[in-house]
């Protein structure tokens, strides 16, 4: 965590990554432009549920699909067609209502929550995304449009969006440099899910205060072996409760002894789950 | 005493930084997770699959405009099958290698995938709660659903009578999926 936390700020320095500044009714924001894999792969998961969504779609719709079929050679053949013409004329307008159905459920999946839910669809959500404008007023529909039209320009040719990605100091597409917005990165937010045991920010802070001493790993493994019964999964296992004595123990001893006095003492096993949880997943 | 935290950037203000200022913090146990249920994960898992189909996209439809450009220039030529054979080979081994890098990369770091987070499902370690390793990652998804599915899923048709909830591969890689309630 010590090594991310430098990174991040040896990061501000870089010319590439540097931060946008922002004035948000007077007050001085940083936003921090999105990498290009990161939002990549934000737009890959809205198409992953994209694709299921229309896909569930059609099959409810099927036979909606092929009675409408029907009903508009009927119709076309009402208006003095004959029968190949009529059917050909039918399968065009249901293919055309198809595609419109498509392209609504589509845009209006990015515009409903960009617009609604705060700048952030779901993929980018879980990667700590978000549409937000350069000039600090709300994203107003009218911006979700323009970016929403400019992804035509932006996505099927690929290479202006690419140029002016990499091009522009916010890292803006088209449709971004037209709509006046950016996406922002934030590192905490994409990150507040990894912890299990304590909140990120109090975790953060913890670590800072307590400085607990490094601690091998067969012992962080037995100590995570009763933090998971007993925190995660909800005690079931009767048998850990038995043992927490010896648990407890385990966490005496690289915490140190004063700290553990002062603190609850619930408090110093979450932290010393989560600081073992966190090495665990960085060094294995 | 109680004292909250929330925003990293008060400590200096709210603490100074020195040791003692750990002092009464208080915290709760946090909510116990329940084990995920099973449309939940097939869900999460339709999402996967189709973000992963959208990362692999890119490849495939590269490896199919080389075969058929090869099987075109090279008409009833015998040496083309070789070439589309070579091309099949390389299509599976990037396929893997995504799926390596895709599955592998998110339970590493993340412990879930899109998919799983969206539905807010997390996997482990079964016995340590921690995060799996990228070829761990691996064996389950591809061995284990593929031994999973091998008599009429009955393996991951064990999600529904167990009541840890873990399917036939995550028994066979020692993983536990959780769901946390809101």
């Amino acid at each position: 965590m010590q090594s991310r936390q430098q990174h991040d700020t040896s990061s501000h320095h870089h010319a590439a990554d540097a931060p946008s500044d922002l004035v948000y009714d007077g007050l001085h924001v940083q936003l921090k432009p999105t990498p290009f894999l990161t939002r990549s792969l934000a737009l890959a998961v809205d198409y992953g549920i994209l694709y299921i969504v229309s896909i569930a779609a059609l099959l409810i719709a099927m036979f909606a699909i092929f009675g409408s079929l029907a009903s508009w050679t009927y119709l076309v053949e009402s208006r003095g067609f004959e029968g190949d013409t009529a059917r050909s004329i039918a399968v065009l307008i249901v293919a055309f209502l198809l595609l419109g159905g498509m392209m609504v459920l589509t845009h209006g999946y990015f515009i409903y929550f960009e617009y609604k839910k705060n700048g952030q669809t779901p993929g980018k959500k879980i990667f700590g995304l978000k549409v937000v404008t350069i000039d600090g007023t709300p994203l107003s529909f009218g911006k979700c449009m323009m970016r929403e039209t400019l992804r035509y320009v932006d996505t099927m040719l690929i290479l202006p969006g690419l140029l002016s990605f990499l091009l522009t100091q916010k890292k803006q597409r088209l449709g971004d440099l037209l709509a006046g917005t950016m996406v922002s990165y934030s590192q905490h937010d994409s990150q507040e899910t990894d912890y299990l045991y304590v909140k990120q920010s109090t975790y953060l802070y913890l670590q800072e205060v307590l400085h607990p001493e490094p601690v091998p790993e067969s012992d962080m493994r037995e100590y995570l072996t009763f933090a998971y019964q007993e925190f995660i999964l909800g005690g079931r296992d009767e048998r850990h409760h038995v043992r927490r004595e010896h648990w407890e123990k385990l966490a005496r001893q690289y915490v140190p002894e004063s700290i553990f006095k002062n603190l609850d003492q619930l408090t110093t096993l979450l932290f010393f789950a989560e600081y073992c949880q966190q090495t665990l997943n960085r060094i294995t | 005493m109680v004292q909250t935290y929330d925003n990293p950037d008060m400590k200096t203000e709210a603490f100074g930084s020195t040791r003692l200022a750990a002092d009464g913090f208080q915290l709760d146990a946090p909510a116990a997770r329940v084990p995920g249920g099973f449309w939940r994960r097939l869900v999460a898992a339709m999402i996967d699959s189709a973000t992963y189909s959208v990362l692999s996209f890119p490849v495939t439809f590269l490896f199919g405009f080389a075969m058929g450009v090869s099987g075109v220039l090279s008409g009833t030529d015998p040496h083309n099958t070789t070439i589309a054979a070579l091309l099949t080979v390389g299509s599976y081994l990037i396929s893997f290698a995504i799926a390596f890098l895709y599955y592998g990369w998110f339970y590493k770091n993340k412990g879930a995938t899109p998919g799983k987070m969206l539905m807010r499902l997390r996997i482990a370690r079964a016995d340590t709660g921690t995060n799996l390793t990228y070829w761990r990652a691996f064996g389950r998804e591809t061995l284990g659903k593929i031994l999973s599915s091998i008599v009429l899923c009955i393996g991951f048709l064990l999600v529904v009578f167990r009541q840890d909830k873990r399917a036939l591969h995550d028994l066979l890689f020692n993983t536990q999926v959780t769901y946390e309630p809101k």
